[in-house]
């Protein structure tokens, strides 16, 4: 039944998550505006979480081993947070340069920087993405 | 028999990171690429239980990117991301920007 309960829970919860957006300028008076867009991202994984689901699903012994899981994991993994921690966060670093790939000229305007993810669970996919127009 | 499960995850665990923000400036007349060349400047702030130092850290990263640049800077990018430890972090600020001199 718990089992079900948490089979059912996982294939449901897939869900997105939006954490920042913002926009700069717009300015349609220098030529045609085409639409570019850029996303980078990387696993995020919240072992936390994942003992925790653990120690809900299961008993005894083993469901304290979990608590004591999470609470080590809580322990060396302090600070704040945004979405599911990643293990590598150099992976939006190349965001410039891939906007220069989409848009050589440099002419940018109506720059949306956002900061989301798609999560399920305890695992998801952080994403850092920029929506822009490029000038032709 | 705990202790070896232990340590392998907390070794796999341990070094996470998550990046809050990434701000991307105006792209205001970017040179071509031959008149251009990217400066970068990165600092940090460390955490221990909550007690920060170093306020000025986002600071010191805008003038070490000034610093690099005597011309026009454009295209700045801003990210702002923490890498978590045990009872401490450390929060980063990485500045990215084109530059262009002359």
């Amino acid at each position: 039944m718990r089992w079900t309960a948490l089979l059912v829970l996982a294939l449901t919860a897939g869900c997105a998550r939006l954490d920042h957006v913002q926009i700069g300028s717009i300015d349609q008076s220098q030529g045609e505006l085409v639409p570019v867009s850029v996303r980078l991202s990387e696993t995020g994984f919240d072992a936390t979480a994942a003992a925790e689901i653990g120690r809900i699903a299961s008993r005894g012994k083993t469901a304290e081993n979990f608590k004591q899981l999470r609470d080590i994991l809580a322990l060396i993994n302090m600070g704040p947070r945004t979405g599911n921690p990643v293990f590598d966060d150099a992976y939006a670093q190349r965001l410039q340069e891939y906007l220069l790939v989409e848009c050589p000229s440099g002419r940018l305007t109506g720059i949306r920087a956002i900061r989301e993810a798609k999560t399920a669970g305890p695992v998801s996919g952080e994403i850092v993405g920029v929506d822009a127009y490029c000038i032709r | 028999m705990k202790i070896r499960i232990l340590l392998p995850l907390m070794l796999l665990t341990g070094c996470t990171h998550s990046v809050h923000m990434q701000h991307v400036s105006d792209f205001d007349d970017v040179p071509a690429a031959e008149k251009r060349s990217v400066v970068t400047a990165e600092t940090e702030q460390s955490v221990v239980l909550g007690f920060v130092f170093d306020t000025d850290y986002v600071d010191q990263a805008k003038q070490q990117l000034m610093a690099q640049c005597n011309g026009r800077l454009s295209a700045v990018t801003t990210q702002y991301s923490t890498s978590h430890g045990f009872l401490h972090w450390t929060n980063k600020i990485r500045m990215q920007g084109l530059c262009s001199e002359g």
